[in-house]
């Protein structure tokens, strides 16, 4: 059943639950639904209504400091659903090597293997509408240094629309929406969550109490984190070394056009659909760089580029001055996506700032490492080589991408930037040593606290998160119904 | 005497020789791959070079 705290004046039901779940987006739908249909009683706390609200929307605002980013309060929807009423639907998997440590990169590695989320692709490109297949292949005469690598479109899925009916009419579960968790309970002596504090927006309505056996904060990759800081201001033991890792770590995927191309014409194997090409395992090893996926993206027609790509390059480079700098009109793109490593200086800190419900809010520093740049540069240049080699067309690169700095554009050059993926922040870790959360998005310091969402992962690949955290939810369900 | 005529065939010799030299000066090599370099950000084989002199 759903309540909505604007309309009754009832605490969430007094009785105990068997899992607490503070956040109803993709992770908190995805998680209330798979333990309600096994008859768990389950309380979802939703922050905001079934549409987007300033009065909800504004708990989001934040600061950014250091490197750029969007308004934290444009970058997230805090209603029922959560992202995934904007998202893209853009679908595909973490490899393999996603999951592994790798010499090169820092802090890199997951406590678990990709074997442990294979059960559960299936079932999330079930949830997800799209096919369950992701094959990749490497490119013809590239020497084996680059792949094609496939990605899957959700419809996309809305997570509101898509669970709503159930949502409703479900006995084990209990929906209230504009429902704010403001903190939570903890016991020193156990270190267990015994209560969920609660408050609708009615500035005289009492707090109310949730108790639970567990809980699952699903808040979103920043929310989980400062929500927890938040916490830790009263119970500063789940954050003090060495579990100091709360905030840590966070990470997007760097968008950019790193570059353009042009097609001979003769080419017409090189067909007009969205190609993405990733570095193959010899590049990545062989160069010390992340993963990273490159959309080849044509932005016109390309029969109406005459003639092959040396005359186009021609006419650029010996014609015209104002073209060395300006894109032919007759090609693509080439945005890259890349896999941002983990950095410890990247971080969702507390401002001094406080919102109406005496929580701090959060200030976001995110930062940038060598290796990122360095990524888009080796996989930028061996794009080019390809196109060269194989006279597919020619590629050229933007100037900042071939400087041999560590400079990548923000916003204020009018780069996207990145994709509105927010992870890393409360890790999975082998230990408290190097993670927040265990294998089992257990809380190293707080036993019967998990924590759901990309949130969680260590390192992030070059795939878009919500495949990964939908997989991920599976999993933290059937821990869930196992204990 | 050199006739107005051979100057003007000289002196656009010098141009075009100074246009080819120029653009391989600006050529850089890609490390790691001697046959292709870089010129103005495109990424081409060094082949190229001689159809893109002017």
């Amino acid at each position: 059943m759903i309540i909505d705290n604007d309309r009754v004046d009832a605490p969430p039901a007094s009785e105990r639950y068997d899992v607490c779940i503070a956040g109803g987006g993709v992770a908190g739908i995805v998680l209330a639904t798979t333990l309600a249909e096994r008859d768990r009683r389950v309380l979802l706390l939703e922050a905001g209504g079934l549409q987007p609200s300033d009065r909800s929307q504004q708990f989001y605002r934040g600061e950014v400091a250091a490197r750029g980013y969007f308004d934290l309060d444009i970058a997230r929807l805090r209603f029922l659903g959560g992202t995934s009423n904007h998202w893209s639907g853009l679908c595909r998997p973490l490899d393999p090597h996603d999951f592994v440590r790798h010499a090169h990169i820092a802090h890199s590695g997951w406590p678990l293997g990709i074997e442990a989320l294979q059960p559960y692709l299936a079932p999330a490109c079930e949830i997800l509408e799209i096919e369950p297949v992701f094959g990749e292949r490497a490119l013809a005469q590239a020497g084996g240094e680059l792949k094609e690598v496939i990605f899957r479109h959700s419809p996309p899925v809305r997570f509101k629309e898509k669970y709503l009916d159930f949502l409703q009419s479900s006995d084990a579960l209990e929906v209230h929406l504009n429902a704010n968790l403001t903190g939570l309970q903890l016991d020193r002596g156990t270190g267990w969550v015994t209560a969920a504090a609660v408050r609708g927006y009615d500035a005289e309505a009492p707090i109310r109490y949730a108790a639970a056996e567990r809980y699952v904060l699903a808040l979103g990759g920043i929310e989980n984190a400062r929500m927890l800081l938040n916490v830790a201001e009263q119970a500063p033991w789940i954050a003090a070394p060495p579990n100091d890792l709360i905030g840590r770590f966070f990470m997007e995927h760097p968008h950019h056009v790193i570059g353009h191309y042009v097609v001979n014409a003769a080419r017409t194997d090189f067909g007009q659909e969205l190609r993405f090409i990733a570095p193959g395992d010899a590049l990545r090893r062989r160069q010390e760089v992340a993963n990273c996926a490159v959309w080849v993206e044509p932005y016109v027609d390309r029969r109406a580029f005459e003639g092959d790509a040396l005359d186009a390059v021609r006419r650029i480079i010996c014609e015209s001055s104002v073209y060395r700098c300006t894109p032919p009109s007759e090609a693509g793109t080439l945005r890259a996506m890349v896999e941002q490593v983990p950095n410890p200086s990247s971080r969702v800190r507390l401002s001094n700032v406080r919102d109406t419900f005496g929580l701090r809010r959060a200030v976001l520093d995110w930062r940038l490492s060598p290796i990122d740049k360095k990524t888009m540069r080796t996989v930028g240049l061996e794009i080019g080589k390809y196109f060269a080699t194989t006279n597919i067309g020619r590629v050229r690169l933007n100037d900042w991408v071939l400087a041999r700095d560590d400079a990548v554009p923000g916003l204020r050059e009018g780069e996207q930037v990145g994709a509105f993926h927010h992870m890393g922040t409360t890790r999975m870790g082998h230990s408290p040593a190097d993670g927040v959360v265990d294998r089992d998005c257990r809380m190293f310091t707080v036993p019967n606290l998990y924590l759901a969402g990309s949130s969680v992962f260590p390192t992030v690949g070059c795939a878009n998160p919500t495949l990964t955290i939908v997989q991920l939810t599976l999993r933290l369900a059937d821990h869930l119904l196992a204990a | 005497m050199v006739s107005l005529g051979r100057r003007a065939l000289l002196a656009l010799g010098a141009c075009f020789l100074a246009m080819r030299v120029h653009g391989a000066r600006a050529a850089e090599p890609v490390a790691g791959d001697e046959g292709l370099v870089i010129l103005h950000g495109w990424v081409l084989k060094k082949s190229d070079l001689k159809q893109l002199a002017p």
